[in-house]
């Protein structure tokens, strides 16, 4: 879980336009141009005056197959954007749709918890590939 | 529904677990450095040192080996030329009784029940190549030898000077590290087993036939002294487990300096 891009406490739809802003302009710092809205907007599939507005908070955030893409383009964690435009990842809504009672009480119960013990209810040891 | 197993670090150890409808069975299993011996003391095993501890590579993934990373798992402190062995106990569901577990090890993708390479599944024919976990700890101190209750134990060596079980024996890169895959008993057989667990037969038996490794291994080796080993024949049969449950980990080594200077901050 990356601390330093934990999602803000109150996620409203207007600062995804200004966070995804923040982001592309610190990436673009040292004049590099593949962090131009015109070249991140091409990646994406988006026409750059859609983007500009979104950014300007002119329009509310994309769909959720382009907020996965700007996070890819921008190295941005996928959940954490997602959250900041207000949004719940769909696997993530799938999961709690199967067992809705329970992962609310869940939430419900975890919510003041800090990191270190939220963490610890989920942790298991991944396995990959050998 | 069948209830997913968990495999987890708890304290110094990894941990199967699954909710079963006696309670939770739990599987643990620990890596523990123990005394070299420098002769053979056959009635004798070797004494521990202390449990080692163990990290998720996930998180130093900055400072490990991007194949490490590829690998997933955990990691844990080993010193060239140390002894270990491998533990693995199942607690008491409800108090009164064991689990049983199927586990296979390897060292360096070799496998400690037969010496022979590591495959992808568990088999009995033509070797049995995993250990039976009952009502009391298993003990695995080293590769077998010809001596149906003798392995040579396991003794830390790096890669990439041929000293190495998988270097000597296996025709591909190596790997080095620790293997793990346990699965727990399928219900219908569990049934059976908890109705008269008395008949079940976990001692070491003198039935198996074992090859003679020499050979040194990746901080895991077999140059070690002949000491007391050997491990049960299963007495389920291969259809009782659930290997559909079964759950795998990659064991990393790294040398106490590294350890130190990884886990440090």
């Amino acid at each position: 879980m990356d601390q330093a891009k934990s999602t803000p406490s109150h996620c409203k739809s207007e600062e995804f336009g200004a966070y995804l802003r923040e982001r592309r302009e610190d990436l673009r710092r040292d004049g590099d141009r593949r962090w131009s809205l015109r070249r991140v907007a091409d990646e994406a599939g988006l026409q750059p005056s859609y983007l500009s507005r979104i950014e300007r908070r002119k329009e509310a955030p994309p769909s959720e197959e382009k907020i996965r893409r700007l996070a890819e383009i921008l190295g941005e964690d996928p959940d954490v954007l997602l959250g900041i435009a207000g949004r719940v990842s769909s696997d993530v809504r799938e999961i709690i749709a199967k067992r809705p009672r329970l992962f609310a009480q869940l939430i419900r119960e975890i919510r003041d918890l800090p990191d270190h013990a939220v963490i610890r209810i989920v942790r298991e040891v991944r396995d990959g590939q050998w | 529904m069948v209830a997913p197993a968990v495999l987890e670090i708890a304290g110094d150890a990894l941990v199967f677990s699954i909710p079963d409808r006696s309670g939770l069975a739990r599987l643990r299993i620990s890596v523990v450095r123990t005394e070299r011996r420098k002769k053979c003391v056959l009635r004798e095993l070797p004494s521990d040192v202390g449990r080692l501890p163990l990290r998720h590579v996930d998180d130093y993934a900055a400072k490990l080996p991007s194949e490490w990373i590829r690998h997933g798992g955990v990691f844990l402190p080993l010193e060239r030329g140390s002894s270990f062995r491998v533990e693995l106990t199942s607690d008491l569901m409800n108090g009164f009784i064991s689990f049983p577990f199927a586990v296979r090890i390897g060292l360096g993708k070799i496998c400690a029940a037969t010496g022979e390479p590591w495959r992808d599944t568990f088999e009995r024919e033509p070797k049995q190549n995993y250990f039976v976990v009952g009502p009391d700890p298993v003990r695995v101190d080293g590769f077998p030898t010809r001596y149906q209750v003798q392995v040579r134990q396991f003794v830390a060596e790096p890669l990439g000077e041929g000293r190495t079980v998988e270097e000597r024996i296996a025709d591909r890169a190596p790997v080095g590290g620790l293997q793990i895959e346990a699965a727990p008993l399928g219900e219908d057989a569990l049934d059976e087993y908890m109705c008269d667990p008395d008949y079940y037969d976990f001692d070491v038996s003198s039935d198996q036939n074992t090859e003679v490794y020499y050979s040194r291994i990746e901080l895991g080796a077999a140059k070690g002294v002949p000491i007391c080993g050997g491990h049960a024949v299963d007495p389920f049969e291969l259809a009782d487990w659930d290997f559909a449950r079964a759950r795998r980990c990659f064991v990393h080594f790294l040398s106490d300096a590294e350890w130190e200077s990884t886990t440090a901050g």
